[in-house]
């Protein structure tokens, strides 16, 4: 397990490396910077000299490459810059910003198992009945409906036309909890509901496949009632592919999150990356990008090694 | 994009056979073959609507924008007083080609890498796989994004920046596949009899890892029709005057108050039709892959 | 284009512009006065405000950074619930309201003589004198504390206090436009207190004289502020309840449906609204609309010194294919003026002969022939991507499209806007303008060729004498005519295809209480701030 580990880290770190060339070779490439568009739409611009300061300010008059240096060493010190579209440290920036995004991630996992797995298990059980079919439609709506149009036909519906829900904004869970949780429910929702259809069809057929497994005859054989065939014996190996769904769920969230967080007007990392790579504002990109990298490696490192834990077919092999 | 590989196909005895096959499995499956006829339908909506429909999709009419469906506007008219009708019939073409065709292109980009990454292995293999790895550390919407931005305005730097994201799982895929196979006897047979590594690549190799290949692409023409909504969201994507069901859909989101159509509309065909994408990609999965009939394969 | 040559023009360019500004002469209309002789300082005897309740509303971007003079600030609006200024404009978009300032006065053209308003305070307790002014205005031209409106204090060359409550600035040559800068950021009072001790943390927590305070800040997601019971109007103006709300919350809701929608569900008080949601929203019974002119010209600039509009015949066309009317209809719902000119039509500088350029196909087409051009012509440009920037791109496009021009328009973000005005890469463009107050800055920036919007696509000789005589004139008559003359100028060379004049469209619930639509038409800034708002019964 540690030699498994030490390699994985090794990879991790390459990768890393490869991510922050990437932005880099992104950064580049996006034309202007946000510094005259900004300043033009804000403030009276009869003194040209003023863009100019704040450029220079923000080291935007230099070339990229002493820009990605200067931003590289004072990254490994701790220093993470200055956002240059929103004035913010971008460390305190981060900060703030993750826990609603972590929030957002965390409901919408638990409405993704909470709708996911049950149909998954339902239909497979049911196979081809009208339930089935019934359940398969339903969780794929929520994987084929753009995100941010389902978000705004839901506020709509459930904050304006029936004033049940908050229509936007977010509350800190500490500060008020009743709200923060009223204020997450369509969010979470609408994020969750994306990879519900990909969780209860990667269950579905893991219980199919596990169901037509010979020992699964063979408990049947040896008089198990129906219920306890499923439920002792089948359910665990089938959630298997869950841990693995769920962590490239996690991974890939960010970018349906942004929508979400641009509709609902959540602070979160979502936003923040997107804006920041739209204003050229390359210490935010590099910092949100590398913890985002980050997160997705980690992620995959736990789900294998709980994959290679809770499948003994796996471990004996290793 | 990304899921793991099902297990190794038997190679069909022809491409004619084939076809059938792969028919007779989207059949087999009810609610494939439902998303079948709706695809179908979508492709002559998009291919002769436009000769059936009353109006063009470029007719302005300022003074009257945002109307609601009348006799003569069965749909109502958008923002610029054209025909809403006529605007996600022109949409539907616009949104399938670019459906189609980025994912085509991540495909083709992907199937090529992957393929010399599993056949040459070594260093190779190792470098492609960690540069893989890397971009699938990106969250793909915000890479795409990027790359739209920084290509500039336009569909086909949309299409290039869904492609440049797109192969790694094509690649994976293929990859995993070729893995697979290449131990196989009539692979050894064919290296044996001397025919160069690009024949059995392109000849031998990828005809029988087509199977997982055919179900990633449907899944992903529907990944790609929601992401040019998405890319439209921001303002990136298709130039005007042209129709786009993306387009519509961020334009009637600003007159969503108003005018609920331009909005409800192009979000219903968009979903529809990714729904419609999503359980072909489940029949042909459900019928390609044999572990579900008990054959008790392990995966890799 | 070698991009450091063009960029050191540029900024030379510009300090020319600001030191000639300087010598420009003009709002020497000493203000001055106690609030009661204010014309402004008008109420209502029937209006009987109550004190209560939380102000909400949105904002499309956070604050950024709280000191104005340091960059990024992306909310103006809510800067100036915590931040006053020494002067303001009047109705007329003339500096002559003097607001923290109770008296300006210009004892020779390189000197003022300022006296401040007693009874101000800052809100961490400290005076607002002469002494924290000196200190605040050294601050910003100190560049070690970054402020990027040092450029703006260039001409200042010292301050001296002649007593606790009055000035006396000297500046390096004549400095007319004086009253202006005090209207505009560097007029913001700061605490010195508060920059002394420490100016990064001002950025974050801020130490104005306005009506309310900062309560709590979030970044990203809102600004919490909470009334000033020592705000010094309410005593000033003989309404010591003002200002009446408990607070403000500003929301942050980057989305305008989303804004909208919020509205609707009486989350939040007040909007500016989308043009395309007034038609949705006049009905609402829980609704009270107000429009009024803002002061922003919409309109499409040519690049006249290269390419094809350099000939006026091909401007002509494309300005007379535009169906102005029809434009202002279906993309603005009827909601702004027909423009001739770049001035608003409401703005002193504007020259009222000018009518707005005829929609005339037929004039066009037969120009197009004329030109060379009978087999059509492409041209290239840009607008901005927003939803309604789209909206009026396609229509034009379209128009121009039905007389043989075809426009092949791009449309940008932007900060790629900006990488191609500054190139210059375009044939016809977005223009117009937004935020006029004194004339020389438009007319500088956008024919000019220091002008920080030219880079080189206009160059007409005439209007580029008359913006500098424009700066020098003494006489503010004399000074109106040289712009309305510079007015006809560049309306006789279609130096531009000018659109509309915007009007601003806004929706306040019906529980608040105190908005005179005329009246603030009338005083703009000082009415707004001087009249606030208050909930029906103090309930919100």
């Amino acid at each position: 397990m540690g030699r498994f580990i030490g390699v994985r880290l090794l990879h991790a770190l390459v990768i890393l490396a490869l991510v922050t060339v990437l932005v880099f070779i992104i950064a580049q490439l996006m034309p202007g910077d946000g510094v005259l568009a900004a300043m033009a739409g804000s403030i009276d611009m009869s003194d040209a000299s003023a863009v100019e300061r704040v450029r220079k300010q923000y080291g935007l008059d230099q070339p990229i490459l002493v820009q990605f240096g200067d931003w590289l060493a004072r990254f490994v010190t701790g220093d993470w810059g200055t956002s240059i579209g929103g004035g913010e440290k971008v460390y305190d920036m981060f900060m703030r910003r993750l826990s609603p995004t972590l929030e957002l991630f965390l409901g919408a996992t638990i409405w993704s198992i909470g709708i996911g797995i049950p149909a998954g298990i339902i239909g497979a059980l049911k196979r081809n009945s009208a339930v089935d079919v019934a359940l398969t439609t339903g969780t794929m709506i929520g994987v084929s409906i753009p995100a941010f149009w389902e978000a705004i036909m839901l506020i709509y519906l459930l904050a304006v036309i029936f004033p049940i829900l908050p229509p936007s904004g977010y509350v800190p869970f500490f500060e008020d909890p009743w709200l923060n949780i009223k204020s997450m429910l369509l969010p979470t929702f609408v994020l969750g509901t994306h990879s519900a259809g990909l969780l209860a069809r990667y269950v579905r057929s893991s219980l199919l496949e596990v169901l037509g497994q010979d020992y699964i005859r063979t408990a049947r054989a040896k008089g198990f009632s129906e219920r306890a065939v499923i439920v002792l014996h089948a359910l665990k190996p089938a959630m298997i592919p869950v841990v693995t769904v769920i962590g490239l769920a996690w991974a890939h969230m960010l970018g349906g999150a942004f929508f979400v967080e641009v509709i609902f007007a959540i602070p979160g990392l979502g936003r923040m990356s997107v804006d920041a790579i739209f204003q050229k504002d390359f210490p935010v990109m590099q910092a949100t990008l590398i913890a985002v990298t980050l997160n997705v490696l980690l992620v995959n490192l736990l789900v294998d090694i709980l994959y290679g834990y809770l499948d003994p077919r796996i471990r004996v092999r290793r | 994009m990304t899921e793991a590989a099902p297990a190794v196909y038997a190679p069909p005895a022809s491409s004619k056979n084939a076809a059938l096959a792969l028919l007779r499995a989207v059949t087999s499956h009810r609610l494939a073959t439902v998303g079948l006829v709706i695809i179908v339908f979508f492709c002559l909506m998009a291919a002769f609507g436009p000769l059936v429909i009353p109006h063009g999709p470029y007719e302005q009419d300022l003074y009257a924008v945002l109307s609601g469906p009348s006799a003569s506007h069965w749909l109502g008219t958008d923002n610029l007083g054209r025909d809403l009708l006529a605007r996600v019939v022109y949409g539907a073409r616009v949104s399938l080609l670019f459906g189609i065709g980025s994912t085509a292109l991540s495909a083709g980009l992907g199937i090529v890498i992957g393929l010399i990454a599993g056949f040459r292995g070594g260093i190779v293999d190792a470098v492609i796989m960690r540069i893989t790895d890397a971009f699938l550390c990106f969250p793909p919407l915000i890479f795409i994004l990027a790359m739209a931005a920084a290509l500039g305005p336009g569909l086909h730097n949309v299409i290039l920046s869904f492609a440049l994201f797109g192969w790694t799982g094509f690649a994976r895929i293929i990859r995993g596949q070729v893995l697979l196979v290449r131990e196989l006897p009539f692979i050894e047979a064919a290296r044996a009899s001397g025919l160069s590594p690009a024949r059995i690549m392109f000849a031998h190799v990828l005809p029988n890892t087509l199977a997982p290949i055919i179900v990633a692409v449907t899944i992903t023409i529907g990944i790609a029709i929601l992401a040019e909504s998405g890319v439209s969201f921001l303002g990136l994507g298709v130039q005007p005057p042209t129709a786009s069901w993306g387009k519509e859909l961020r334009v009637g989101f600003t007159y969503l108050e108003s005018t609920p159509l331009i909005s409800i509309v192009p979000g219903l065909m968009i979903t529809v039709i990714v729904i419609a994408f999503n359980f072909v990609g489940d029949g042909l999965r459900d019928a390609l892959d044999p572990r579900l009939k008990g054959a008790g394969q392990h995966r890799e | 284009m070698s991009g450091d040559t063009d960029r050191r023009a540029f900024v030379l360019g510009f300090v020319a512009a600001t030191f000639a500004a300087a010598l420009r002469p003009g709002a020497a209309e000493a203000a001055g006065g106690a609030i009661k002789d204010q014309p402004w300082a008008v109420w209502d005897k029937n209006d009987k405000p109550v004190r209560g309740g939380y102000f909400r509303v949105a904002a499309e971007q956070y604050i950024g950074k709280m000191n104005p003079n340091h960059w990024p600030v992306n909310d103006w609006v809510s800067m100036g619930y915590f931040h006053e200024r020494l002067m303001f404009n009047d109705g007329q978009y003339k500096p002559t309201v003097p607001w923290l300032a109770e008296s300006v006065k210009f004892e020779d053209p390189k000197t003022v003589l300022m006296r401040l308003r007693e009874g101000v305070t800052f809100h961490d307790g400290s005076a607002f004198d002469a002494a924290s002014i000196k200190y605040q205005m050294e601050w910003i031209k100190d560049a070690k504390n970054q402020a990027w409106t040092l450029g703006m204090m260039a001409p200042l060359e010292s301050i001296e206090i002649v007593d606790p409550l009055t000035l006396r600035w000297k500046f390096k040559q004549p400095w007319a436009a004086f009253n202006g800068v005090m209207t505009n950021v560097p007029g913001y009072a700061l605490s010195a207190k508060a920059l002394q001790a420490d100016g990064d943390k001002y950025d974050i927590d801020p130490k104005g004289t306005g009506p309310y305070l900062l309560e709590e800040a979030s970044p990203g997601n809102y600004l919490k502020l909470k009334r000033n019971p020592n705000w010094w109007f309410a005593k000033a103006s003989g309404h010591p309840d003002m200002p009446y709300f408990d607070g403000i919350h500003v929301s942050v809701i980057p989305d305008p449906a989303v804004r909208l929608a919020n509205l609707r569900a009486g989350k939040i008080d007040a909007l500016t609204l989308e043009k395309s949601q007034y038609a949705a929203v006049r009905n609402d019974p829980n609704l009270n609309i107000y429009r009024f002119p803002g002061n922003h010209t919409a309109g499409l600039r040519f690049n006249t010194t290269k390419g094809v509009f350099q000939d006026i015949r091909l401007r002509k066309a494309v300005s007379h294919a535009i169906d102005r009317r029809a434009l202002i209809a279906g993309t603005q719902f009827g909601l702004a003026r027909i423009a001739s000119c770049i001035f608003p039509g409401d703005h002193w500088c504007h020259n009222p002969e000018l009518k707005p350029v005829a929609f005339d196909p037929d004039l066009s087409k037969k120009l197009l022939a004329e030109a060379g051009h009978a087999n059509g012509l492409t041209v290239k440009g840009y607008y901005p991507n927003t939803a309604i920037g789209q909206t009026v791109a396609e229509a034009v496009r379209n128009m121009l499209g039905k007389v043989g021009i075809t426009w092949q328009v791009d449309l940008l973000a932007p900060a790629q806007s900006a990488t191609r005005m500054r190139e210059a890469d375009y044939d016809l463009a977005t223009g117009g303008w937004t935020w006029v107050f004194d004339p020389d800055p438009t007319a500088t920036g956008l024919y000019h060729p220091g002008g920080g919007f030219n880079f080189g696509r206009s160059k007409n000789d005439q209007v580029i004498a008359l913006v500098e005589a424009g700066r020098q004139e003494i006489d503010l008559e004399k000074r109106k005519q040289i712009y309305w003359q510079m007015e006809k100028v560049l309306y006789d060379a279609y130096e531009d295809a000018w659109l509309w004049w915007d009007e601003t469209v806004v929706a306040y619930r019906k529980q608040v209480q105190g908005w005179k639509n005329e009246g603030f038409m009338k005083y703009r800034d000082a009415w707004f701030w001087a009249h606030p708002l208050w909930f029906k019964d103090g309930k919100q």
